[in-house]
Parts: structure tokens; sequence; C-alpha cells
């Protein structure tokens, strides 16, 4: 399934694809420099872009979980998952079930990354920000399928929530990866210090039937002076 | 009895899926149910029973979560879990009357190997000898490698298992609908790395179901010459009001597998959501197959972590710049570590055709152990071609091969005692395509008889050791006709010779026929040409000869090896031969007339513009009348600053600012191979050593960090990511570096930076410390007592100018 949307995206990149302006945005063009990146900078973007399409094996897993309770800054799932943060307690606005997310571009993504940046840094840096796009796109992508599904049965799904977001520390990437099995079911590892392997990989809560619903975005995270910062 | 002494007398049944069994009575969301071989054994001997009730002859002991990492906190050591999982399994099969085989499960780490992941490939290993010995003592009857997805793990498990048990091994890994394993190893690869390795049996588990896996079984019956083992998945898993289902019936299952194991498939089972129903389903249906004679496939293969190359009918080139013999610009970069060099050399050989890439680094003055394991995993990072381990030091040989991702090639043996002696043993161990040198004690034969007798005498020897003739590949070798006439004569004899009368393939170093004449790249191609035509199948060659490459693609395409002539007219198309009179076809080619009598702008505008070839070719030019400095001084950095000065206004963005860093670089290249060659050692303006600091792994920042900072003249010593402080320190004293650079990306190892920056100011005082990243700000910079943060490349620069000068 993926396969073929991946297959698609590569075949359709130019300069107004909105993968491509997303690629430009990390690398530092404003949406309104983005129309003016130089022909050249814009035809190796454009063909970093689709390398990394045709290359990259996407994959994504999600589980739904019962909250058990939930108050304030407490969250607890069943199979004894306690988590303690506010933004998260806010984001998941009261709901007794959540959807655990993991998704991921896939080690080709890291792969070629490392090649570019032993051969052509420029490449690198510009393959990275794409990267960074296609992940974002490939979890909206993935997301948007499971609310269809969630829809279809009467429910809602809220916005992802990720560990590092808000006061939702990092430290229960432990928790999200033993329910997801991530390493068997998509090839994603953690490190000790909860750094996710492949790099380009995500993993998310999202409320189920919450009432906080959509579009927290960028509003939910302290770091008010981020480069990528949504107005 | 031996498991071995069932195999191929009738098919054997695994069982099939446990999580999915368990998930039934109750296992919660991440749980490590190994733990129930002790708090709930009766289920786990429940799920044993109901799978022998339905036919199975193997159980799977429940450990797949029994690994110290995972079993970190369940208050029961690896011992003690995979001990206690095979008691319950050997207490349940006791039951029945007939013979049950207990299979010790190994399953992944739950890691990535380095290098694309923290773990390194000694600590995977201690971690699978831990289960494997308890396996043993516990009485396994075998060791069942498992759901493996990355070929440098799965190599890792089965050498821990062959190296510390006296069990059989078999081993199945899983790939997905593209026919790939996680890490892009393809059927061919992992079942080239499995036997040379020397699995029992092995095959497909997980991933799929068996419908899907239908292409990657049949080229696994296709390619393999050892039992091949099939446990699908009951079809791909989906989300059903928050569980998981599985779709394929029993039946459906039991039906397709059929299918397979009258292909040739001599062991089955199931995998996730398969039940005691579907083997009840497939046993009745598949129990009166006669298992379908094994045949050695007689294949030649060597292979990366994604991909085999078939050494057969169609000529391999195996490309040998990786190798400091009269090469001063390597030499220099084997001594100074430049790995950055030595990797260019292997993207050109792959741009330009080469399938297999030779790597030899022996110089007297280096550690050669170190540097080939070293240079081995550097390539392998980012290069997927097969590799040739080229050495006469065999501790370098064992310490490469041992390292090594796939099934290496290996130059060479010859036919000395002694040399012999020492090859076949590691060749047996490791796997491998060992080349054999026709030369022994007395020398080199001048006689073709002579050069075919010590061909079959490594050829007998080898399958003394066990090692199949198709895992040996002789080169005749070629004496120069500037002193031997008959060199080339006998040499074409010979290779004849052994293809006929040894039934083996064969590999040559082209070149030396030419050795002190004139114009050799004439007699080399034509040479070769003449290899190719007695039947040559490997020739190692130097993939920038263009006379060599022609002769190649000319070959192929006049022996309808390339169809429709579609690689010799995508390589030669639009392309002209070299006009009489001139040297050669790279001459020809060279860019565009305006750099002819180049000025110093013309060198300032290709970097500026990001015109990475004409950045060098100008730079190679100029040197010829310009002295190196002053074209650093007068071009190459006025040129640097007018980008830098644009990314700080805002005007030049990040891809165009490193376009200009890597023209930059090709310039400064050129410049090096100049200085290189006059012994005049690299002019720089200070040591920098930078690193991305413990745990963490990300490093693209650093890398832009480190190529502008060369740009600039600096010399950066980098060590990579997930360094450790006393790493970072040692290299700051050894090199004596006024300068480290250090980089974090996340916020839980700002820690590991301060723990430096604090080890660093204690070991070398006079040290300054400037910091980057992705969570770092002035004030943490401040906090952790860096003196510097830098916000960007130009920033880090700015900062060394200020540092060094």
């Amino acid at each position: 399934m993926y396969a073929k949307f991946w297959e698609e995206q590569a075949e359709n990149l130019s300069g107004d694809h909105p993968l491509i302006k997303e690629t430009l945005r990390y690398l530092g063009y404003s949406s309104s420099q983005a129309e003016t990146a130089d022909e050249r900078t814009l035809e190796v973007v454009i063909e970093c872009a689709g390398e990394l399409a045709r290359r990259c094996r996407p994959r994504h897993i999600s589980r739904r979980i019962p909250v058990k309770a939930a108050g304030g800054s407490r969250t607890e799932l069943e199979g004894g998952f306690v988590w303690e943060s506010e933004s998260l307690g806010r984001a998941l606005g009261g709901c007794s079930e959540v959807l655990i997310f993991g998704a991921t571009l896939g080690v080709e993504a890291d792969m070629l990354i490392g090649r570019f940046a032993r051969r052509d840094i420029s490449r690198a840096a510009i393959m990275a920000a794409a990267a960074t796009a296609f992940t974002e796109d490939y979890c909206d992508w993935a997301c948007r399928r499971l609310e269809e599904e969630l829809q279809q049965q009467g429910h809602t799904l809220g916005e992802r929530f990720s560990p590092g977001y808000g006061d939702f520390s990092l430290e229960y990437q432990g928790d999200i990866f033993r329910i997801l099995d991530c390493p068997k079911n998509i090839g994603v590892t953690l490190t000790d210090e909860f750094i996710m392997i492949p790099s380009k990989s995500v993993t998310a809560v999202m409320a189920i039937d919450g009432y906080c619903g959509k579009q927290l975005g960028c509003r939910y995270c302290s770091k008010a002076d981020c480069l990528y910062r949504r107005k | 009895m031996s498991i071995l002494d069932v195999l191929g007398k009738r098919i054997l049944f695994f069982d099939g899926g446990m999580g999915s069994m368990l998930q039934k009575k109750g296992m919660m969301p991440g749980e490590n149910t190994d733990v129930w071989n002790f708090t709930r054994p009766e289920d786990i001997m429940d799920v044993h029973r109901q799978y022998l009730e339905a036919g199975s002859d193997i159980i799977l002991v429940n450990m797949f979560g029994a690994n110290r990492l995972k079993a970190a906190g369940t208050g029961y050591t690896v011992e003690q879990l995979v001990k206690q999982g095979i008691a319950n399994a050997r207490k349940v099969s006791e039951e029945f009357d007939r013979i049950v085989f207990v299979a010790a499960d190994v399953a992944p780490t739950g890691k990535l190997l380095q290098p694309l992941g923290d773990l390194s490939f000694d600590d995977a290993y201690d971690i699978f000898k831990e289960i494997v010995v308890a396996a043993e003592e516990g009485g396994a009857d075998f060791i069942h490698i498992e759901t493996m997805s990355d070929t440098l793990e799965v190599k890792a498990a089965v050498l821990a298992a062959k190296e510390n048990t006296t069990l059989p091994v078999f081993a199945t890994v899983t790939f997905d609908q593209g026919g790939k394993m996680l890490t892009g190893g393809n059927v061919e690869a992992v079942v080239a790395l499995l036997e040379s390795l020397g699995v029992d049996a092995l095959g497909v588990n997980c991933g799929l179901g068996p419908f899907q896996l239908e292409k990657v079984i049949s080229d696994f019956l296709r390619v393999a010459s050892v039992p091949v083992i099939i446990q699908p998945n009951a079809g791909l898993p989906r989300q059903e009001k928050g569980e998981t289902v599985y779709d394929v019936t029993a039946e459906d299952f039991a039906k397709k597998m059929r299918e397979f194991a009258e292909a040739g498939a001599w062991i089955l089972g199931g995998c996730c959501g398969t039940t005691p129903d579907h083997i009840r389903c497939l046993v009745s249906e598949c129990r009166d197959i006669i298992p379908k004679p094994l045949t050695d496939k007689g294949r030649t293969v060597v292979s990366s972590y994604t991909h085999a190359v078939e050494i057969a009918d169609d000529p391999i080139i195996i490309g040998e710049r990786i190798n400091p013999t009269g090469k001063s610009r390597l030499k220099q970069a084997l001594r100074e570590r430049d790995m950055g060099y030595i990797l260019q050399e292997g993207f050109g050989q792959q741009d330009k055709g080469a399938q297999i890439l030779d790597i030899n680094v022996g110089l007297p003055e280096i550690d050669e152990p170190a540097m080939i394991s070293e240079v081995v995993r550097e390539v392998q990072s980012v290069i997927d071609l097969p590799l040739q381990i080229d050495t006469s030091n065999i501790e370098a040989m064992e310490k490469a091969l041992r390292c090594y991702n796939g099934k290496a090639m290996i130059n060479s043996v010859n036919g000395k005692k002694e040399s012999m002696e020492a090859v076949f043993p590691l060749v047996k161990k490791y796997g491998g395509v060992v080349v054999g040198l026709t030369l022994d004690e007395s020398g080199i034969p001048s006689e073709a008889e002579g050069r075919y007798a010590i061909a079959e005498k490594i050829v007998k020897t080898a399958e003394s050791y066990g090692i199949s003739r198709k895992d040996i590949v002789i080169d005749v070798l070629c004496l120069t006709i500037s002193s031997d006439p008959q060199g080339a004569v006998t040499t074409l004899k010979a290779l004849q010779m052994v293809k006929e009368g040894l039934g083996v393939r064969t590999s040559l170093g082209v070149s030396n026929i030419s050795f002190g004449l004139p114009r050799r790249d004439i007699i080399n191609a034509n040479f070769y040409a003449q290899a190719l035509a007695a039947g040559l199948d490997c020739a190692i060659l130097n993939t920038n000869a263009d006379g060599m490459l022609q002769a190649y693609h000319a070959y192929r395409a006049l022996t309808g090896k390339d169809e429709n002539c579609a690689a010799f007219i995508g390589q030669y198309a639009g392309t002209t031969a070299p006009e009489a009179g001139s040297v050669s076809a790279a001459a020809a080619k060279s860019p565009d007339t305006a750099i002819d009598g180049a000025a110093a702008s013309d060198l300032e505008r290709a970097i500026v513009k990001g015109l990475k070839e004409q950045a060098g070719d100008i730079a190679a030019k100029l040197l010829k009348t310009t002295e190196p400095l002053k074209l650093i001084n007068e071009q190459l950095v006025p040129a640097l600053d007018i980008v830098g000065k644009g990314f700080e206004a805002g005007t030049v963005f990040l891809p165009q600012l490193l376009m200009s860093a890597e023209a930059a670089k090709a310039a400064f290249e050129a410049v090096r191979s100049v200085m290189g060659t006059e012994g005049s050692g690299h002019a720089s303006k200070g040591k920098i050593v930078i690193a991305t600091v413990k745990g963490d792994i990300h490093d693209i920042g650093k890398n832009i960090v480190k190529v502008l900072l060369e740009n600039y003249g600096y010399k950066i010593i980098d060590l990579g990511k997930d360094v450790a402080p006393e790493a970072i320190v040692e290299a700051a004293v050894r090199e004596d570096a006024k300068l480290v650079g250090l980089s974090a990306l996340m916020t839980t190892t700002v820690g590991a930076m301060e723990e430096t920056i604090k080890a660093l100011a204690e070991a070398k005082p006079d040290c300054k410390v400037m910091v980057g990243g992705a969570v770092l700000t002035e004030q943490y910079a401040k906090m952790i007592h860096a003196d510097k943060y830098v916000r960007d490349a130009m920033a880090s620069v700015h900062f060394a100018q200020e540092v060094l000068g």
C-alpha cells in the first residue's frame, strides 16, 4: 500500500509540490523565498527528494490502549503505564482510550544521508531536510487512514502528541516502544538516551474521542524561538 | 537423536505463533512473557501441548525476549529464563510418545547494530553468546535463530552459536513486501551469508503471510544449497477494534504451504497469528510429501549487506584503487587515517561500474589488522558493493572477515603449504570466495601445466578443509611480456586449462602484463580483451583506465551478454572517439572552454557557484603555475568568504553554501595532491577535534561544520558520533588540539556534553570548546561551561579563526 503511495510521490515532484516546499522551509527558505530558490538548488532538491521517495520503505504501527485513569498531569494506561505530563493530559482531553502510533521512513533515509555526508555534504543536508518533510507527510497520511477507520466506527482521533513535546518526557519512549514492539514491527530501535534509530522516525499518542480535537500543533511546544515554529 | 538425522527423511513441522496464543491468555501490552516460564508455566506448557497435539515435531522455547537487554528489570537472569523455558518445553514433550525436538529460540536484540545503530558487533555477539551457552546447558536440541532483519546481527548470532556450542544451528530471517530485509538485504545476499557461515538450515519467518512470500520462497529454493525453513504469519496483520487480527484460514495456509513443500522446502511451521489449527491442517496436508532431494546449486557468490554478486558467465570488474602500492596520495591518506579520501576512491569506482571493491591497506608503518577492519567498516557504512579483503597478514584477514557484513571475496591464498594452512581455516569459518594464486614454494611456474598443477593442489587441499570448489577462484597470474615474451600466451593457456580441467572460476590482475613497457594502457586493454575471450571471469583493474572499460563493454556487447547493447549504449552514446594525437578521452571531455587559461576569477566563480568538477579542474591547472598557499589565500578563501557572508546576511541559503563548500573541497583536493607528492605535508592552520557526544547519533550538523572548517584550512580530527568523553580527551591531548567542537541534538545527551567539557578542562586546560546542535542555546552553553555557542557552521569558522587564527 505505502509503496505505491511513494511511487506516486516520486513521479510528481516539482517546485510546487508541498513536499518540496516543505523541504525548502527546513533548509531555511521562508515561504516567500521558496519561490525564488535558484533553479540549480531547486533541481538538486527535487532530485534528492525523488531518490528518497524511491528508496524509502516507510512503515507504521498503531495500537489502541484503554486509559484506566486520567486526571491533571497523570495518565494511566492499561498495562500499568503511568505517564506524568500536564501537556499530555491537556492534549488527551479526558479521553478513555488512546491510539499509540509509531512510524518511520526506515533505515534507507539514514543510509542515504550518511552516504552523501561522505560524498557531497550539500546533498546530505538537502536529503536530511527532505527526509524530515517526508516523515511528517507520511505520518499525516497514515494518521488520516487511521482516523477514517475510527470515524467509520463513530470515533474521533486527536492530534499526534509525541514524547519531547511540552513536559511529556522523552523517557516515556521506553513505554511506547514496549507497547508497540517497534523493533519487531517497524524496525525502529531506541538508544539508552531515548533516541530513535532510524532517526527519521516518530512516535505519538493520540486521543480517541478526546474533547480537544485538532489543531494543537506547535502551540503546545515550549520552544518559542524554534526556527520551524508554525504561526 | 539429532535433528540432523531426521532432516530430509520426512517433512518436519515447527509449531505456530506463541505471542498471539499468550494474548488470548491475558498478556498485557508490552509485557515480557518470558517471565511466565516461572510465573505461569502451565500457560506456556499448555501452548506447547496444543501444538504437539496438532502434530508439531519441533517446539520453540518461550524465550523470544530472553536477552540481557530485554530481560533487564524482570528480576530474572537470561540463564534462568532460558533454562526454565527449555525445562517447560522438555516436560511437555515427554508427555508424547514420539520424537519431539526442543529448539532454543534466539531472537533479535531489539537494537540496531553499528554503523546504523548503537550496538557494536562485539556486544551483540556477547548477548547471543550468553543465550546460546545457557541453551546448550539447558538441554536444547538445536539453536533456532529467527525473525532476524539485519544481516550483521544474524551473523553475530550464528558466530556466537557456532563458536560456543556444539548444537546444530538454524537461522531464519524476515522480509518485507519488497523482498528485502529491514537493512536492505535480499534473499540471495542472506543465503550467501548464512551458507558461508555454515548453518544447517535457513529460511524465512514472520513479516508476511504465505501468499505474499511466494517470490521470496522461490528465490530461496532457487539459490539455497542447504535445507529451507518456512514459517509465515497467518497473512498480514490488521487492526480490528484495537486487536491485531490475521486473515489466512488454517485450510488456505496449509494448501499454500503444500506448494512450497512440493517445490523443495523441508521444514514448515507458522509464525504470528498461526494457531494449533493452522499447524493441524498443515501437518495433515503436507505429512506425506517426500522431501525433494537437496542439490548443490554450485554458485560462486560473494555478497554485501544488500545484494549478492554471482561470479558466472558475465565478467566481473573488481576495482583495484583502494591499494596503496604506487599511490602516494592513498599512502598519505592511510597514514593520516583520512577515511574521506579512501571513500572517494570507493565512490568513484562504484560510479565507473566496479561490482566488487578490493581493499588493501598494507603499509609497513601502520597497524594493518586495526586499519583494515576500520576501512572495511567505513566503506560498508556508505557503499553497498561486496568487498575483496586483500592482505597477506593473517591476523588482518581474520579481523576483516569477522566484521565484514556479508560473504567476502578473499585475496588470497597460494600453493605454499604455509599459506593454505593459514588461510583455509579462516575461509571455512567465516565463509568467502578465496582467490588462489598459482605459485608455491618454487615460485611461479613458467609453463601453463605447472600453474595448472598448483591450481589443482589448491582446490584439492581446500576440499580437504570442507571448502567447496565453487568458493575458489583461481588466478593463474601474468608475468610481463617485457621479460617473458610468452607471458601472455602462457597465462591465457593456463586460464583455459584451469577452467576446463578444474571447473573453477578465474580472476586476473590484468595490468601486470605490460610492466616495463611504454603506453601500458594499450597492451593492458588488448590483453584484457583476449583474456575475456579466453573465459576470464573476474579482473582486478583500474576503473579509471578507459581502455579497460571499453574492452569490457565491447566484450559484453559482442558476446550477447549485454541485452540490446543497452549498457554499451548507455555508456558511450553521445561520446566521440578521441582525435588522433590527443592524449586521452578524458582530456577531450574537459569542460567548457571558458576555463582555458583560467584566471583567478574563474576559480572564485566556480566556487561561488558551487561547481564542483570545474573548481577541481581549474585548481589543478592553476597549480602548475601557482604556489599552493597562494592559491588558497588569494582565491579559495576569498571565494568562501563571499559565500559565507551571503549566508550570514540571509541572501545565500544552506544548500548553496554547502555546494560552494564542496567545490572548494575539490579545489583543496587538487592542492593536497600537489603538496602530497612534493612531500611537504599538509599546511594547516591548526587542528580541531570534532565529535558528536556520547549517546547521540545525529551527525549531519557536525559533518557540515567539518567540511566548512576544512575549507578554511584547518585540519579536522573527526571522531564521529556517539563518542565517549575519554576518547575526545584522548584525541585532544594526543593531537595537542587547541579547539574542540562538540555537537548534541537531544536534551538527553547534553549531559554527556557537559561531562566532556569538564573532562577536557581538567586534562587539557588550554583547549577551547565550542558547542552546537538543535537543543543548545547561548544560555545552555554557558551553563555547561562551553567557551562558545556556535549557532551555525559559519559561526564555528569565526570562532576557529578567533582561537587559531
